[in-house]
This record gives structure tokens, sequence and C-alpha cells, in this order.
């Protein structure tokens, strides 16, 4: 399995350095977070909103946009323009799930990524030297497992939609309701401290906040200990329906393949 | 050669077209090379190319892959830029794309397609005939005859992509004749068909030509395409010119060969056959020889004398072989010049 | 007025190939609907904690997202299709078949299909900024109205431009496609007035990225926060940036070298 993952890799890296321009434009396309910055920004300026004053802002929108680039996911794309020319029937021949082969092309992408974000990052520190984290080890090791777990909450999520194109045609269009409700929830348009009480409390018990804003939350030092533990708990549980609906979704639809091809 | 007519449609002078490709080692390492700093390389598609076509002919475009061919049919047709010479087409340079020239030409390609997938033909056709401002009455009478020759009737109300391969070019062809253009660059216009198809599509291009005495450049991989419908015919080969003339000239010039065919009338017993020449083929009492051009008739005469034959015939070898030939006897000229053979990019 | 002809032949046929996806149609419609929700949403979040943004009243601000949503109408229907189809047919080289016609390519290029379900955001958006206008109690002045029309046309000028100049693009870069999002990135930006934007933020989206010629400046008209030399200012930035972007076509053209065979 581990050389095969090699060679997947190695294959996957070849294959994006071909496309040098493409690779940079996908990152600058996710900038949405930092518009979000600049609007609370500017917003802040008479003084904190919510407890968040100019300078958290800085570090949250920073921090966020870090995590949504590193659990960046467009593997739906990728399965939608397969199923429909074909491409996924020859993928299903071979001895491999063909997971595998989206997840080494997702890895790779994140070092591509990594590559430019700690100039980037450097460089944001440079500009805003006042902006502060909770970096203690607790807080890294969990922000770091977190981020691992963003990215495959989000990456199966979308996965099980990209699935959903066995049955139904309108597979994209699912994930695009789920993608843009996990911005709203998800502490992208604003810290999920911003929202309304009851609200905070939903999203709380939903997948969204999983996605983007919980890794950040970690290292902000707002939460208080018990909320990072049922945070944690709500993540892995997130986690584990994740797994579980797609290895259900990835049966179903061999068995519906195998009796209607896609 | 002799000209039925004699006023020039297509005039091409040292016509040259490079192009710069990045080249990439394989593997990561070149990956990271090309990443950082991509090489180019200039590939020669077209290289110092002239000829001249007059109204009315249909000429043959030979070539393998990568020879030229289409880069040549994409400077006629305004699609390129010629790097270097001058290409005429209907006194027009065509990458100016005047209006008045293209409404006169018309490019078919058979590995693409202008219809649209989701409609039927008969929506691009309506669609062309609005862009190239075919007036009504006109395109009746166009689609009547288009129909008639291609029997498009039951295809014309169909979505495209339900139809066949062959239907499709039938549709293609349509599409791209609506106008009536004067000039035809036809790119592999038989390609993927089955036999009869391919039959069909050469005859309705020779019945266009007859009937409205248009110009028509053809490439083909199908060799019958080019020896039922062109007379003449242009050689390229890496971008150079290599032949340009009659088809069966070609043949004489380029094989220093003919086939002699013979059937015995019993088994032979021990004799033989390759001392009479190369033996291309033995089965039963058949056999096939390749017998140096000028010694033709002595050798025939004396496997008369020496064989037991029932029935001798001489002919041409296939076109097919004679082509192979040429482009071997150029690789082996390039070779001992001492050039590389890599140029076979892509047209 | 030939154009104008071919306009309505091209047009009809988009029409016909899309109601051959008869599902897509709703969902779509839905999406629109949802995605505009959406976006008032988030501003409703910015009023729970400000009275206002930079200066805008939250019907003001309504009214800029009316305006992004009728531009984002604008574009899904009449441009991105077009730049795919660019896209696609120089990657597969049908875009000979665009350049072997006798009418402009640029013309064919650009404005060739349109995608109908598409003209619902610009309804939606319309209406936004007629409600924001109701709650407003605003009767904009006839010289408002004029100066309101002159930067909507500016509007849609640039956002055509910025298009051309995309699918321009692809002749070098066969891939892509993601050019449309990253314009789109900037793009949502405008969905605030560019007032509420600082410094060099501002700049680049007033002149770089001139998203805010699209819908804060109309907004603005409309409103009477702008007087005239910022309307004629708006309305010479759409006739330059279009005879920019026009050279720039050309100027790519002569690089088209259509794909292999």
């Amino acid at each position: 399995m581990l050389i095969k993952y090699a060679v997947l890799l190695r294959r996957s890296f070849s294959a994006m350095l071909e496309y040098r321009a493409m690779i940079f434009i996908w990152m600058l396309t996710n900038v949405m977070p930092l518009v979000m910055l600049a609007v609370w920004f500017s917003l802040s300026e008479g003084g904190p909103i919510a407890g968040y004053s100019q300078n958290d802002f800085v570090a949250y929108y920073l921090l966020i946009t870090f995590v949504r680039q590193m659990t960046n996911v467009w593997v739906i794309w990728e399965i939608d323009y397969e199923i429909r020319h074909g491409d996924f029937s020859i993928k299903l021949l071979h001895p491999l799930n063909p997971i595998h082969e989206y997840i080494a092309s997702h890895i790779t992408d994140k070092f591509l990524r990594l590559a430019v974000m700690i100039p980037l990052g450097i460089f944001a520190w440079i500009i805003f030297p006042t902006i502060h984290y909770d970096l203690t080890f607790t807080t890294v090791t969990l922000f770091l497992i977190a981020l691992v777990a963003s990215w495959l909450i989000r990456f199966l999520s979308q996965y099980c939609f990209g699935l959903l194109a066995f049955w139904i045609s309108a597979s994209t269009t699912l994930n695009e309701i789920w993608f843009a409700t996990s911005l709203m929830l998800g502490g992208i348009v604003a810290p999920l401290d911003l929202f309304p009480a009851n609200i905070q409390l939903i999203a709380k018990y939903l997948p969204f906040r999983y996605m983007f804003a919980f890794p950040v939350e970690i290292v902000s030092g707002r939460l208080a200990q018990t909320e990072l533990i049922n945070g944690l708990a709500a993540m892995l549980g997130w986690l584990i329906v994740s797994v579980v609906v797609y290895r259900w979704l990835w049966r179903r639809g061999l068995k519906h393949f195998s009796a209607f091809g896609a | 050669m002799p000209l039925a007519m004699a006023n020039t449609i297509i005039q091409v002078d040292h016509l040259c077209k490079y192009y710069q490709v990045h080249q990439k080692e394989p593997g990561l390492i070149g990956s990271l090379k090309s990443f950082v700093a991509r090489k180019y390389s200039d590939v020669k598609a077209v290289d110092d190319v002239s000829f001249a076509i007059d109204a009315g002919e249909v000429v043959g475009f030979l070539g393998p892959n990568g020879a030229g061919k289409t880069t040549t049919l994409k400077v006629l047709s305004g699609l390129l830029y010629p790097t270097r010479g001058v290409a005429r087409v209907l006194d027009f340079t065509p990458h100016e794309r005047r209006a008045a020239f293209l409404r006169n030409i018309t490019l078919v390609m058979g590995q693409k397609q202008q219809l649209n997938w989701d409609l039927p033909a008969m929506d691009t056709f309506l669609v062309n005939a609005a862009i190239y401002e075919i007036p009504d009455e006109q395109f009746k009478k166009t689609l009547a005859e288009l129909t008639e020759l291609l029997e498009l009737t039951p295809l014309l109300k169909k979505q495209v992509r339900k139809l066949s391969l062959g239907e499709r070019m039938k549709c293609e062809l349509s599409a791209a004749l609506l106008h009536r253009p004067q000039v035809l660059f036809l790119d592999e216009p038989t390609i993927g068909l089955d036999v009869t198809m391919q039959t069909k599509i050469r005859q309705f291009i020779a019945d266009y030509n007859a009937r409205y005495g248009a110009t028509i450049i053809l490439t083909s991989h199908y060799m019958a395409d080019v020896t039922a419908l062109c007379k003449r015919v242009i050689v390229i080969d890496h971008g150079k010119l290599l032949y340009d003339g009659d088809l069966h000239a070609l043949a004489e010039k380029i094989a220093p060969h003919k086939l002699i065919r013979v059937e015995f009338s019993q088994p032979l017993n021990g004799q033989r056959l390759a001392e009479y020449g190369e033996v291309v083929k033995e089965r039963g009492q058949r056999a096939e020889l390749l017998i140096p051009r000028d010694q033709t008739s002595q050798v025939a005469a004396r496997m008369l004398a020496e064989l037991p034959i029932a029935d001798v015939t001489i002919e041409e070898p296939p076109i097919e072989d004679v082509i192979t030939r040429v482009f071997e006897q150029a690789a082996r000229a390039r070779a001992e010049r001492g050039e590389s053979d890599e140029n076979d990019n892509d047209e | 007025m030939r154009y104008l002809r071919l306009l309505s032949v091209f047009y009809k046929y988009s029409l016909l190939k899309e109601l051959e996806y008869r599902v897509n149609f709703i969902s779509n419609i839905f999406m629109s609907v949802f995605w505009v929700g959406w976006g008032i949403l988030g501003v409703s979040i910015f009023f729970l904690h400000r009275d206002s943004m930079g200066d805008w009243s939250f019907p003001e601000v309504l009214m800029v997202v009316g305006l992004f949503t009728l531009f984002t109408g604008v574009m899904e229907a009449f441009l991105r299709p077009n730049v795919g189809a660019v896209i696609e047919q120089i990657r597969d080289g049908t875009f000979d078949f665009v350049l072997t016609k006798p009418i402009n390519a640029q013309f064919i290029a650009s404005l060739r299909t349109i995608v109908f379900w598409r003209l619902a955001d610009v309804l939606i958006g319309l209406s936004i900024i007629v409600y924001a206008l109701g709650q407003l109690h605003a009767a904009p002045s006839i010289g408002q109205i004029a100066f309101f029309v002159v930067m909507l046309a500016s509007g849609a000028v640039i956002v055509y431009s910025i298009w051309l100049m995309m699918v321009s693009l692809a002749f070098w870069f066969v891939k892509i496609d993601n050019i449309a999002e990253l314009f789109y990135a900037f793009y949502e930006a405008g969905r605030y007035p560019v007032t509420i934007y600082r410094g060099a933020v501002r700049a680049l989206l007033t002149f770089v990225v001139p998203v805010a010629f699209v819908t804060t400046f109309p907004a603005s008209a409309l409103l009477g926060k702008i007087d005239v030399t910022t309307t004629l200012t708006g309305f010479a930035f759409a006739i330059g940036l279009f005879i920019a972007s026009n050279r720039f076509w050309n100027f790519a053209l002569t690089h088209y070298a259509s794909a292999s065979s």
C-alpha cells in the first residue's frame, strides 16, 4: 500500500508541476476569507465586536485562510467529470480503490500550497506583528490533528456527494448547497462568536464548524477546556459519521454500478 | 503536367511554419526542471514548400503523421500565420481572414466536429445559414441537393450525439458545404468510417467537384480515397515537399519494381522462384514477385519459358507500398545527412 | 443590424439546447435563490453589530447586493458560458471552425451562447434594488436615474472587457478554466460597498479588478452619492478598457496555434 502511494504521489506531483500557472490561480481563488477580513476589519474600527478587536479579526482570518487552503477539496468535480465521460469505469477496473488516487493528488496539492503559504505566512507576520495565538505544545498538536480531521471531513463529505452521481444528476448542486452552508456556519463569513446565541449552539452540533473554524478556535485561546473537549468529541463524531457514510455509499454505489453501469 | 484550366486558385511559395514546443524529460526530476525553466525547441512543421493548384483540381496530400499536411491546410484556411513564405488562396492572403475569403472556403476535419452535440444537425445548418448569410432560396436548394446526394432525410431531425460516426460525417460535410464554397480543405474526411461509408463520402466529394467545379485539397490515411479522387498528389514528409505531380507517375518514378503475379498450372517441383526476383508472396500455386522495372519483360519471358505457368499479369505495385517506399527513402536520406528523426511532432 | 439578427439566431439555439436539460433548469434556479439568500443573511450579520457599513445603511447595502446579483446574472448568462466554450474549443481544436466563419471572431467567441435560466439572477437583483429603494422611501431624480443608467452600461462594458481578456489568455494557457473562478473570487468583494475597504484594497477593487464600477458606483448613482465627474470617469474607464481588451484579443489571436488533429 505504501509503495502504491509513493507511486501515486510521484505521478500526481509530476502532473501538477506541469500546470504551474494553474496551481497559483487556484490558490488565489480562495481569497474569500480575506474579503471578509477586510469587511470586519473596517467594521471593528470603532471598537471590538463581540470581543473581537481588529487584531483578533486579523489573527482569526489569516489562520482560517490557511486552514481553508490546507483543507481544500475538489474531488467531486473530478468524480463528476469521470462518471460522465466514462473514465470512472476504467478506474473501477484497477485493483485499487479509486479514492486512494484522489487522496494522493489532494496530498500533493497540500504540499504545493504549503510551499506558497509558508512565505506568505512569514510576510503576514511582518505586516501584522501584533497578532497573537495561544501556541503551546498541546494547542499546536491539537491544531494539527484538527486540521487533518477537518480535511478528512471535507474530503469524505464531498466524496459522498460525488458518489451520489451514480444515482442522481444533481450531485454537484447538492454539494454546492453543502459548501455554501459550510461557509456560513463554518466560520468563514463571520467567526461563530458573532452569530446570535441560538445559532451558535446549533452550529456546535453541525459538522460545518469542524470543516473550517474549529482548528482556528483551538489556537485562538477563546475556548474553555470543556468547550475544547466537547468540540474535539463532536469532531471525532463527525469524522466517524463521514467514514461510515462513505463506506456505505461506496458499497451501494458499486452494487448499483455493476447492475446499471454509470 | 496537363492542366484543364489555367487559373491558379492556390499559390504557395516557399512556405514555412515553425512551432516552438516545450520539452520535458520524463519523471519527477524532469517535471521539476521544466517547472523552473522550460526548454523550447523549434519544430519545422512546414519547411520551404511551394506549389500551385488550379481551379477544379482535386489534389491529395500524402504523408505520415506529423508530416505537415494539416499545418499546410491550416495555413491555407487562414488559421495559422506562416512563419515565412507566401500563401495565396483565391487571391486572398488567408490569415487576414477577410469575410469574402472565408465565405468561399470550407474546412472539414474528420476528427473534429462543428455540429452541436445536443441539437439536431438541422439546427447547426440554420445557424450556419445565418452566419454565411445564405439566402433562403439558395439554402433550400443546396440543402435539397445535399440531402439527395448524401441521403440526409432521416438524419436531419435526430440529435447529433445519437448519430453514428458515418452519419455524423455526412452531416458535418453538409454543414461545411451549405454556403457552396469554391475551395474545400478536407482533412481526413473518412477517418474511422467503414468501407461502405468511405465509398459514399468519396463518391459525394467527386460529385461535388464535378457539379460545382470546386477546388479540393484532401488529406487521408486511406490510399483508396486518394486513388479514387485525386489525379495529382503532393507528398510531404517532415515538412518538406517530396513529390508533386501525377499519382501514377509517382509510382513509375519512385517504385523501381513492377509486380508480377503468376498462377501455375501444376505445383512447382523444386524450381526456385527466388532466382527470378524478390518473392513477395507464395501460396499454393500462386505467387507474386517484384522485378526490377527495366528487366520486367525479359524476366517474364524467362518465367513463361521455364515454369508451368497458367496465367501471368504484370502490374504496378500497390500505391501504399510505393508511398511507404518514398518515406523510407526520405528517412534514409535524412539519416545519411545526419539529421535527427525526432521531428514527428503533432501537426 | 446583421449582428443583432445573428444574436437572435444564436440565442434561439442556446435556448433549444438548454431545454434538452430540463432538470438542471429547475435545480439551478433554486441555487440562484439560495445563494442570494445566503448573501443577504451574511450582510445581516454585519448589521447585527453595526448600524452602517462604510456610511451605507442596510437598505443601501442591499442595493449593492442587488447590483452584485444582477451582474452575476449578466456574467453567468452572457459571458461565462462563452468563455467556457472557447476554452474547450481551443483545447479540442474546434475553434478552427469559429475562425473559418466569415464573421467577426470576437463576436462569435464572446457572445455565441447564453444560459437563459441565469437571467433569473438579473430579475432577482432588480427586485432587490427596487425593494431597497422602497425601504429607503427614495424616489431617484431623473438625473440620478440617468447617472445610474450610464454607470450600469459602463459596468456591463467593463465586465465584458474583463471576460474578453480572460478568454484571450486561453490562447496561451490552454488549461485556464479556473480563470473565471479567479475573477469571481475578486468579484466577491463587490458584494459590499467599496467604501468599507481601506487604502490599497480599495484601489485594487476600483482600478485593477474594477468591481467597484460594477456594483458600488451604479448604486451610488441611484442614491445620489456620486457626481458628474465620477460618472464620466467611469464611462471613460469603460471605453478605455473595452478598446484595450479588443486589442488584447486581436493580439492573442495571432498567437493561436490550433490544437493538432
